[in-house]
């Protein structure tokens, strides 16, 4: 596989996003390699989204940069979403194309021919377990898994060199799930970057190669399962005991001895 | 008991709740509330009481009107009552509660809103403004109106479950919307079509007949007779409102189990379609990659996106107005010089409502604007493609329009000028669109789909809403040239005024429409040129305003 970014996939430097008084994001700098499966994790409102957006070329950062395989997204944002395929949290869709012609849209958009985004429409809609029928249903009449489904595939059907995934695994039914799981691990042992960021600890420590931690818009950790072990000082310890030792636990104080 | 009045406590709460907010829509409740009940009131008394001296035929008939308008209001005000008005079932069947309670509280509810808040002032008007009576007769026209009031509710709430069985399936649902305003429009075309062929015997017998069956006006037409001593007169219209209505109860029990089991059951899905549909076809090849794939996505979204399929319903029936216009004129001398003077007005209309589609190009994506913006699409030529697509959809409607006056009016010249004007004017404003997409991103409806044409809400920042007014005043100006050239080709050219001999004639005429259609086009190209440039840097903004 060809290095056009210096051995790098993913790189930013000094990420800085205000949204009035609020920092969202201050200061965050990452470097991911090719073929890494990197989990990027963090409470409600430590500044996820707003580091993926700005990563994937949707929110203008006010300070710093980001590159994609040399690609500076913002100096060039059409260039730099070429190499990259996202998976937002939400999901959001065009409602009224059904699930196939979303797929075909994004891939002839991508520049492949008709045949060959058929050929990866269907390879994908297998993967996920989209029913013949489901395929060409419009997207509002589908169910919040099949939408993920559908989006994940969109995400992909280009072949990007880096793939930003966000809760790519909620509301997917656990057969698909791990179909889906085994395809992302491929594509990483074939060089592709996954960014992956998600709220469910076990699969983010099963799956990723290396892991940053960030709260308050600031990374707060970041290595291999074992640094991070490393770091909390426990041989043993789980991603969830480092999160929880990194982050502090919420102290509980009410009183539900009434539950 | 305690079940039912919390219910309805929860209902009046979010009643009130439907009006806080923006101060327009406080206003807006203020004014319903404060002035619609009591002016129906008071209309009501003035109404009677000038009829008092009047045959009682006559006062028979405003009873009637106004009973059957009580229960109107009960269906029309439930029906256009917002959402948030509303108690969320599904939520509500999770708790211990019984249906017969659910069901009171959703027909009790109906007070606690804007068709109680109508209806009980215009019947307490009802009852004021009758003749003056004892207090014997007042007590018998008190039981009568407050029976008529249960029916209303009864029937109102019969209305309600049916619209919220209609509402579970999405394409009854889309259906109702586009549906609605041809309604509208028929409802005020009917009467003109009657008064037009027998004047107002038509209306009258349509009252007649509503006087005949609406068990509603059964109760007026009670409340009118059994008061003055006429019993045998009344007796048997109260014989039949009172079980009409308690079948109408029977009917909103039933209803509302099936309903209540349907919504345990979940949202209905519909099935998939037998095969797949067609992909972008050769002709998107003719535009620069990938703009035709752009378009073709675009002209899938504009065919079934409802706001945008309701855009063009009413696109078309403003072909209705020549029609109209010939109603008026019947078939007197004024009839052929109409077809310039609808033309012109045609033109204007669609090209003024297709603006509003054009200077949001993005008007159409929806959920789906983060996707759109995340794809290596220069921008371009993601705003070729869409206009391309807009501009498609808007010749095919043009066609249409001009195509029915030219055969109504019988003005063939003057439509094929106007359809020709149309078009020629359309491309500046394409230039024109997509730069007002690109600097003055609007607020669209990403969550809310109301006003789709426009793009979603009013804008809430005024200095914009400022600007984009401007900014159509000015593209209008641009697309008078273009408009314009095509009009002096017709005025000048063959066939025209005959100011010129033939062959300049023709010269010129060419020469005009030369003008009209390479201005036209350079507007255009400069327009998407520029706003492709401009648009990378405004995309945040934009996805700001999607939500």
């Amino acid at each position: 596989m060809a290095d056009v970014g210096n051995g790098v996939s993913v790189e930013a430097e000094g990420l800085t996003k205000r949204f009035g008084d609020l920092v969202a994001v201050d200061g965050v700098s990452l470097r991911v390699r090719p073929g890494e499966f990197f989990g990027f994790l963090g409470p409600n409102g430590a500044g996820k989204s707003t580091t993926l957006k700005m990563l994937t070329g949707l929110l203008r950062p006010d300070a710093g940069w980001a590159r994609i395989l040399g690609e500076d997204v913002w100096a060039d944002p059409v260039s730099a979403k070429r190499l990259l395929g996202v998976l937002p949290e939400e999901s959001p869709l065009h409602e009224r194309l059904t699930g196939w012609e979303l797929l075909v849209f994004t891939g002839r958009v991508h520049g492949l021919p008709r045949d060959e985004v058929e050929r990866r429409a269907r390879a994908l809609c297998d993967l996920m377990e989209l029913a013949e029928s489901d395929r060409h249903r419009l997207v509002v009449d589908y169910s919040t898994g099949m939408a993920k489904k559908v989006s994940l595939a969109a995400a992909m059907i280009h072949a990007p060199r880096v793939l930003f995934l966000d809760e790519p695994f909620n509301g997917i039914d656990a057969l698909a799930g791990r179909a889906i799981r085994g395809a992302l691990r491929e594509a990483v042992a074939r060089g592709v970057t996954i960014f992956f960021s998600s709220h469910i600890l076990e699969v983010v420590e099963k799956l990723c190669t290396r892991i940053a931690i960030v709260a308050g818009g600031q990374v707060r950790a970041e290595g291999t399962m074992a640094d991070l072990r490393a770091l909390s000082g426990r041989a043993d310890a789980t991603l969830e005991d480092v999160f929880v030792q990194l982050l502090g636990a919420a102290p509980t104080e009410a009183d539900l001895s009434w539950l | 008991m305690t079940h039912l009045l919390l219910l309805l406590r929860l209902r009046a709460l979010l009643f009130v709740r439907a009006f806080s907010g923006r101060p327009g829509r406080a206003a807006a409740g203020i004014v319903a509330l404060l002035f619609l009940g009591p002016g129906a009131a008071i209309a009501g008394v003035a109404v009677f009481a000038a009829v008092r001296s009047s045959p009682p035929a006559r006062l028979e008939a405003f009873a009637i009107a106004t009973a059957s308008g009580t229960c109107l209001l009960f269906l029309l005000a439930g029906a256009a009552a917002r959402p948030a008005g509303r108690l969320p079932l599904s939520r509500l069947l999770a708790l211990p509660l019984a249906h017969r309670t659910l069901l009171g509280a959703g027909l009790l509810g109906g007070f606690l809103g804007l068709p109680g808040a109508l209806a009980v002032p215009a019947l307490a008007g009802l009852a004021a403004g009758l003749p003056p009576a004892g207090a014997g007769p007042v007590a018998i026209r008190a039981g009568i109106a407050l029976l008529l009031l249960g029916h209303a509710v009864v029937l109102g709430g019969l209305f309600g479950l049916l619209m919220a069985f209609a509402m579970r399936s999405r394409v009854l649902r889309e259906a109702v919307l586009v549906a609605s305003p041809a309604f509208v429009i028929g409802l005020w075309l009917l009467p003109q079509l009657a008064g037009g062929a027998g004047g107002g015997a038509g209306l009258s017998s349509v009252l007649r007949w509503v006087g005949a069956v609406f068990p509603a006006a059964w109760a007026g037409r009670a409340m009118v007779s059994l008061p003055a001593g006429e019993t045998a007169a009344a007796l048997p219209f109260l014989a039949g409102f009172v079980p009409v209505t308690a079948l109408l109860l029977w009917a909103d029990v039933r209803l509302f189990a099936r309903l209540a089991a349907a919504e345990v059951e979940g949202p209905r899905r519909r099935r998939g379609r037998a095969g797949p549909a067609p992909g972008p076809g050769p002709w998107t090849a003719a535009l620069p990659a990938p703009a035709g794939v752009v378009a073709w996505r675009e002209a899938l979204l504009a065919a079934r996106e409802p706001g945008y399929r309701l855009f063009r319903v009413q696109f078309l029936m403003l072909a209705l107005l020549p029609i109209v216009a010939l109603l008026v004129l019947g078939e007197g001398p004024a009839r052929p010089a109409a077809g310039p003077a609808v033309c012109a007005l045609l033109a204007f209309l669609a090209l003024g409502k297709e603006w509003g589609l054009l200077s949001n190009l993005f008007g159409l994506e929806g959920r789906g604007l983060g996707l759109t913006l995340s794809l290596p699409v220069p921008r371009g030529r993601l705003l070729l493609g869409k206009a391309v697509a807009h501009g498609a959809i808007f010749t095919l409607v043009n066609v249409a329009i001009f195509g029915i006056v030219g055969a109504v009016t019988g003005a063939y010249r003057s439509a094929l000028v106007g359809a020709a004007a149309t078009e020629a004017g359309l491309l500046p404003l394409v230039g024109a669109g997509a730069l007002v997409t690109a600097y003055l991103p609007f607020p669209m409806a990403a969550r809310g789909r109301q006003a789709l044409e426009q793009g979603g809400r009013e804008p809430e920042d005024l200095g914009t809403g400022c600007l984009r007014s401007l900014a159509g005043q000015a593209a209008f100006l641009a697309a008078l040239p273009a408009g314009g050239a095509v009009v002096a080709a017709a005025l000048l050219g063959p066939g025209g005024v005959g100011l010129l001999a033939p062959r300049a004639a023709a010269a010129f005429a060419a020469a005009c429409l030369a003008f009209a259609f390479a201005y036209g086009a350079s507007a255009a190209a400069l327009g998407l040129a520029i706003a492709g440039r401009a648009l990378p840097r405004h995309e945040e903004r934009l996805l700001e305003e999607a939500g």
